[in-house]
């Protein structure tokens, strides 16, 4: 079965976000836009799909590759801007329908998450900071391998670190290679993507911590969409741009202004952490240590 | 940028940056107004446009130097703009400085 999948084009009403990555692109809860609907794909027997990608297709098609991670045939194809749902079905579908999945499955406008139809994403930062709290509980998708929940409403993903004293406030999800300094205070209704860095002392609710993001010691996020040293307050919309990189910095390759003491891995920064300790949390989010050493303190 | 004394009562207005060009400037001229015993001092950030972290510090000087000659001096943010706002939680000086909202903040373009 056969189907398509629309990306949207950038909106300006989430302007600090599409210009990171294409809104299909963007990470939400540690896989793209275009991820999610690629497994609600598959799980509805579509074995081959095409996505129509008006906005910069390069980065749909590293987030999705081949598709074969989902045992699907994907290919991305680039349209126009201009082009419309109504417009892509005659090109794209022809007039046999036998081999395409059943209406409304078989042409998807990816403004949504799977499963959540009233629920738009990028009307305005609000919009997307409710659909991924809505879509917290269900992002454990069956392709997910390591995430979990470690507590009701607390889902930790892999290779990160957790001090014994950070203080977890359900819902919260905590994506891979999430390091936490001492103290550091995460939740409610929070989501701290992959490699964010927290040092010692943070406090972090009713937030999304982009991916790659340094938050500096004692800094307080509340209401907030903080992604590289982008500040949006997704209440009211407003943004700035954190210049102080000790506050709030991106830790990624497209920084623009990189702390050079920050330019290295996470794991790498000695400053923020003492030596390692029995992980408090959860063997599995502890990759440097060994196997032997995980029994050890968890025997 | 204006600065007005009524007794011990320092307010500032008419600030359209408080950011690295105009953080000294900001701090030595209010620190020169503030008379000899403050109580409080009101900053009012609703034209402050940009704002940054020298900007705060001009701010964290500026209490300071109050602080010598009363350790008991209130240094009010009145009307920030939501940057600026953001900043100020963000630092979390907003629990130093109380933020006062006097005026219906402006929705954000």
């Amino acid at each position: 079965m056969k189907a398509l999948l629309f990306c949207p084009v950038a909106s300006p009403e989430i302007a600090a976000l599409s210009a990171r990555a294409t809104p299909a692109a963007l990470p939400l809860l540690g896989e793209t836009l275009a991820a999610y609907w690629l497994v609600h794909l598959a799980s509805l027997g579509a074995k081959e799909v095409t996505i129509l990608a008006p906005d910069r297709p390069e980065e749909i098609r590293q987030a999705v590759g081949d598709g074969a991670r989902w045992g699907l045939r994907v290919e991305v194809v680039a349209v126009a801007e201009t082009m419309t749902l109504a417009e892509a079905r005659p090109s794209f579908q022809g007039v046999g329908h036998s081999e395409w999945l059943p209406a409304p499955n078989d042409l998807i406008l990816m403004d949504r998450l799977p499963g959540l139809p009233g629920a738009g994403l990028f009307g305005s930062y609000a919009q997307w900071f409710a659909a991924s709290q809505s879509w917290m509980s269900r992002a454990l998708t069956p392709d997910r391998v390591g995430a979990h929940e470690i507590r009701p409403g607390i889902r930790v993903g892999l290779h990160g670190r957790i001090p014994a004293d950070a203080v977890l406030n359900p819902p919260c999800w905590i994506g891979d290679q999430v390091f936490l300094g001492a103290g550091v205070t995460v939740g409610p209704m929070t989501a701290l993507e992959n490699r964010v860095v927290v040092e010692a002392g943070a406090e972090i609710s009713h937030s999304i911590v982009g991916p790659d993001t340094f938050v500096g010691r004692l800094a307080e996020l509340h209401d907030s969409i903080a992604w590289g040293d982008t500040l949006i307050n997704w209440k009211s919309g407003s943004s700035l741009r954190v210049t102080a990189g000790f506050l709030l910095s991106s830790l990624g390759d497209d920084q623009r202004t990189p702390p050079p003491a920050l330019r290295r891995p996470a794991w790498n920064l000695s400053r923020l952490w003492s030596p390692p300790e029995p992980p408090a949390v959860s063997p599995a989010l502890v990759p440097p240590f060994g196997a032997a050493e995980r029994d050890r303190y968890y025997k | 940028m204006n600065i007005e004394i009524d007794r011990d009562t320092v307010r500032v207005t008419g600030l359209p940056a408080l950011d690295r060009p105009t953080a000294e400037a900001f701090a030595e001229q209010v620190s020169a107004a503030l008379p000899p015993r403050p109580e409080t001092i009101e900053v009012d950030l609703a034209e402050t446009g940009k704002v940054d972290c020298i900007g705060l510090g001009a701010l964290v000087e500026v209490f300071d130097q109050a602080q010598r000659r009363n350790r008991a001096v209130t240094l009010r943010v009145i009307d920030p703009t939501p940057p600026a706002r953001q900043l100020l939680e963000l630092t979390r000086l907003h629990r130093i400085f109380p933020v006062v909202q006097r005026k219906k903040p402006e929705a954000a373009g």
